[in-house]
């Protein structure tokens, strides 16, 4: 971590973008939420989107409300996003975080794998393959994008803050 | 010969992986009721013949997905193709899990009745959170 | 390049074909055909970089036409990738040892087929 770092803390149900070369973005606590993670490396400008659910018609007043709630409004929101910066949709790395699963979950489509699902749908249908992905589980996810270099950090621990970390660079 | 046990068993694995990977969706088994709308696509193998019905808001949710189009821009044509190739996929998959030494041989898959499956020996039912499918077969000696 | 695609099922190839556009080839020419016989013919009449092909079709299938090519001089040398529902250690056998560079089974995720290409082609787009 450089000393001139400006960090960006991205909240549940939001998404920041940024063209600052010193600029990272960075989420926490991705239980059944998804983090979708774009970067266009030719001009150093990055997105972090973090939503909870997989679609605006489950609550469409909350959707108008925000967006980024959803994986189907907050995806094209976050494209748009990187794309108003400069970034080419050609060029964007995409990966994906989060998606755990409750071990002793009772609804029979639990909603981190909804997530999971609804992110790659939507980003197949904006034209975009997803490079990496950390996702499923029971672990609980922080991520961490360099707007400099693309690179992404996972955090691994368990749900309640218990058992051991993992840090890995999600490749 | 294919035992009913070991079609369901594997037509159980194999709906899970196909839905997921290029269908975004899950299936999850069931138990069986009556669909009643569907669209029903048959596929003749070496050794019987399996049926796939599926609820019509599923085959449009599907073929949308599949086709990365907005639902409601797709045609019945799309929604019957991307229908037939779904049944196509799940039939093969699910002979290559069976008889994993044996190569695969499939007729193309026809568009059938709706009730096309209802006399079958084997039913295997899923419910996925856009709609139900259900896959059937007659096996020749089960 | 020029991409070749035989598959009975329109739909199918068209997901095919956007997968190879995401995956960097959207450059690309592509061809199409529904068996081997007009995949053939295709082959014959456009110089073709690539061929991706299924083997379960009506008429010429997957594996008489990988023949085929393997069999004519001038279209021998094609890298052939095959995408099948054919899952079977017999079937690969048999498509690897008519040359196929890569064999994907369906189903797959587009990136596993993004891969599944790649590798084939050693990372070559």
């Amino acid at each position: 971590m450089t000393q001139v770092e400006k960090q960006m803390t991205v909240g549940v149900s939001d998404c920041k973008v940024t063209d600052d070369p010193e600029g990272v973005l960075i989420t926490y606590a991705l239980g059944s939420c998804i983090a979708v993670v774009v970067h266009d490396p030719a001009v150093a400008v990055a997105g972090l989107l973090h939503f909870m659910l997989p679609e605006a018609s489950i609550d469409p007043e909350k959707a108008a409300r925000n967006p980024y709630m959803f994986a189907d409004t907050g995806i094209p929101l976050l494209l748009e996003e990187v794309m108003r910066r400069g970034a080419k949709r050609e060029r964007l790395v995409v990966r994906i975080a989060g998606g755990a699963q409750a071990l002793n979950g009772h609804e029979m489509f639990q909603i981190g794998k909804r997530n999971h699902l609804a992110a790659r749908k939507l980003l197949w249908k904006e034209g975009l393959l997803v490079k990496s992905e950390a996702v499923g589980g029971g672990v609980s996810r922080t991520v961490r994008l360099e707007a400099a270099t693309g690179r992404v950090l996972v955090r691994e621990s368990g749900m309640n803050g218990a058992g051991p970390q993992t840090e890995r660079s999600l490749r | 010969m294919i035992a009913a046990a070991d079609f369901l068993a594997a037509a159980r694995a194999v709906a899970r992986e196909v839905l997921e990977a290029m269908f975004f969706s899950e299936a999850e088994p069931v138990s069986c009721q009556h669909l009643e709308e569907c669209v029903a696509v048959r596929v003749g193998f070496h050794g019987g013949e399996m049926a796939v019905m599926i609820s019509p808001q599923l085959a449009v949710a599907a073929s949308a997905a599949f086709l990365a189009e907005d639902s409601d821009e797709v045609t019945t044509e799309q929604r019957e193709m991307v229908s037939r190739e779904l049944a196509n996929i799940l039939c093969g998959a699910v002979l290559s899990r069976l008889h994993p030494d044996q190569r695969v041989a499939l007729r193309a898959p026809e568009m059938a009745a709706p009730d096309f499956g209802s006399g079958a020996a084997v039913h295997q039912c899923f419910a996925t959170p856009e709609g139900r499918l259900a896959i059937t077969a007659r096996l020749d000696c089960a | 390049m020029t991409i070749l695609i035989v598959d009975d099922s329109p739909v199918m190839r068209g997901f095919v074909r956007r997968v190879m556009r995401l995956a960097g080839f959207d450059q690309a020419e592509y061809l199409e055909a529904p068996d081997g016989t007009a995949g053939l013919e295709q082959a014959r009449s456009a110089a073709v970089d690539l061929v991706l092909t299924d083997i379960n079709m009506p008429g010429m299938d997957g594996e008489e036409f990988l023949a085929a090519l393997r069999a004519d001089e001038a279209l021998r040398s094609i890298p052939a990738v095959v995408i099948s529902t054919d899952a079977t250690r017999d079937r690969r056998e048999r498509m690897t040892a008519l040359g196929a560079r890569g064999y994907i089974a369906k189903p797959f995720s587009p990136e596993a087929l993004r891969e599944e290409i790649e590798r084939a082609l050693g990372g070559l787009s």
